[in-house]
């Protein structure tokens, strides 16, 4: 493995004690998930609705807590605080690029391993 | 006793994260013994309702309405019903609001979660558990106490008995009830209580020849920390124990003339405070009280207060001594053959004619109490399923050389003795303690010790 992985199973594991088909299913849905949610936040900062991308952060934080992203645990929830509270688009903007940029080496890695 | 557990234990999550409600889904699966559904809105859940779930997680922020308005909805449809707010953070003011609201826990979603559900799970399972087992005993009790059946005889005189107590089951009137030593007062007295509108809250028996008359006041009303010597702690009384309930006053002739005023006064003011304390507690319970005294005599002797006595008067049930029920003797013995054959596992035993009027020739001091020792003994004694003249045996007479053979130690007599009288009059310490010539404070160390 080349570079680190961003992501850890251990939760996810412990949950479903140790079964690796609910695993990999759930990772799956992970996988289809995330283009989703990039999508909503996209179009909702585009449209002016930094509620939404709020809204969307706080949706999806618990599923990142526990597929283990560590490096994403404080910018989705700096880009829930910000986001509902609408008064630094630019600053949303550049936490988003971000979350969505790691999500985006997160899936490649899943869709790898 | 153990309850029937329920087959499963529904649990309904509603969660429209997908991803996270499954997560949860299969992890809480993993217990058999779980039934899990899961809504991704709180419409469809609501309309699910009806499926009576025993559990229900919510998560805060649904689509379509939101977590308060589905708490206020469920809380409508069934007010018992646990649900658990799951929430994506920890927002204290909304907990606190939220669990104001009536929902059951709140918890956020992190990796202590599932550990927390857990927790929840197991303590509302012990809850229902407990419940059942409540409800299950509570409808024993009142079986046992529907006096149709608990309070047995066909006489004249136990028919205005019955009558009485039909009447007093719709008011709140006090209830005195009077006679012999056996006659079944506190029986009387439960079974009011029972049948009553009371018979979901306390019922709260007090024999006041049992306790020493400078206790009796906080024993009946409680005293706070430090109010006396030996006063180390806060003790509520059995008033206030009795709450909504009925507080049950045997022997209340024994009762010392200065308690009789301080009862006047509660009873009068209704409400009361506790000893050495300044807070006043309403009462709200019902009385009842007992005697084998004639009270309205204790009163000419200036032995009883008068205007207290008028106080408890309230409705009167005066119950009839055995000896001049006729053949109420016989249902009894019966009843209490009965009652023996079954407790023992044993074979149904007959009263023979010629018993049966042995019993109805003697005149009965002890009363029910006395004709039940008589009868149980009988039965051990019968070797053919049927109680001759002979297995009849009074306890009052005859009795003193197989006492004698028993070849105990002078103070295990000595106990023996004190125990067979405290159990004719009713724990009536006063009364024993006049009858054996001994001091009370004799008896109330013995009582100490537990040696009798």
């Amino acid at each position: 493995m080349s570079e680190q992985a961003l992501y850890n199973l251990e939760k996810l594991y412990a949950l479903s004690d140790g079964n690796s088909e609910f695993v990999t299913h759930m990772v799956n849905m992970f996988v289809k998930m995330v283009p989703e949610f990039q999508e909503r936040i996209s179009a909702s900062y585009s449209g002016g609705d930094l509620k939404d991308v709020g809204d969307a952060a706080h949706k999806i934080k618990p599923s990142l807590d526990m597929m283990g992203i560590d490096s994403l645990y404080q910018p989705i929830r700096d880009l829930e605080k910000e986001g509902r509270s609408g008064e630094d688009a630019e600053k949303v903007k550049e936490i988003m690029s971000e979350v969505s940029s790691t999500l985006d080496r997160v899936c490649e890695q899943l869709k790898r391993d | 006793m153990s309850q029937p557990a329920k087959e499963s234990f529904k649990i309904f999550i509603v969660e429209d994260d997908q991803w996270y409600g499954e997560v949860i889904e299969y992890h809480l699966s993993l217990n058999p013994d779980l039934s899990i559904k899961r809504f991704d809105n709180g419409e469809d859940f609501l309309k699910a309702l009806d499926e009576q779930p025993d559990l229900v997680t919510l998560d805060y922020t649904l689509p379509d309405i939101s977590g308060e308005d589905v708490l206020k909805r469920v809380k409508e449809f069934d007010p018992e019903l646990p649900v658990v707010i799951i929430s994506g953070q920890n927002d204290i003011a909304t907990a606190i609001k939220l669990l104001k609201e009536g929902a059951y826990d709140y918890i956020t979603k992190d990796d202590e979660t599932k550990d927390r559900i857990w927790n929840i799970i197991r303590n509302i399972r012990e809850k229902q558990d407990l419940k059942a087992e409540i409800s299950q005993l509570k409808s024993q009790i009142r079986q046992k106490y529907d006096f149709t059946k608990s309070i047995i005889g066909n006489s004249p005189s136990m028919k205005r008995v019955f009558n009485l107590i039909q009447k007093s089951l719709n008011s709140n009137i006090t209830v005195s009830i009077t006679g012999e030593t056996g006659t079944g007062k506190e029986v009387v007295a439960k079974s009011i209580h029972y049948n009553s509108k009371r018979k979901n809250k306390p019922f709260i028996a007090v024999n006041i020849s049992a306790i020493p008359s400078e206790l009796i006041e906080s024993e009946l009303f409680g005293h706070e920390k430090g109010s006396f010597t030996g006063a180390h702690s806060r003790r509520i009384g059995r008033f206030e124990e009795a709450e909504g309930g009925t507080i049950f006053l045997d022997e209340i002739g024994e009762m010392d003339v200065n308690m009789q005023s301080k009862l006047l006064r509660v009873l009068q003011e209704k409400e009361l405070t506790r000893v050495g304390g300044n807070t006043v507690v309403k009462l709200k319970s019902r009385v009842l009280v007992a005697t084998h005294r004639d009270l309205a005599d204790e009163v000419r002797k200036g032995n009883f207060r008068e205007d207290l006595y008028y106080r408890l008067l309230g409705l009167p049930i005066q119950l009839p001594p055995l000896r001049e029920r006729g053949n109420d003797i016989i249902l009894l013995a019966k009843h209490f053959i009965a009652e023996y054959c079954a407790e023992n596992e044993v074979e149904k035993i007959n009263l023979s004619p010629k018993a049966q009027s042995r019993l109805l020739k003697y005149p009965w001091p002890g009363n029910i109490r006395e004709l039940k020792a008589v009868i149980e003994l009988a039965c051990v004694m019968t070797d053919n399923n049927v109680i001759e003249e002979d297995h009849i045996t009074f306890n009052s007479t005859g009795s003193i050389d197989t006492l004698l053979q028993a070849e105990m130690t002078l103070r295990e007599y000595t106990n023996r003795i004190v125990k067979f009288y405290l159990d004719k009059y009713d724990n009536d310490v006063v009364t024993v303690s006049q009858k054996l010539d001994i001091g009370k404070s004799t008896i109330y160390r013995m009582l100490q010790q537990h040696v009798i």
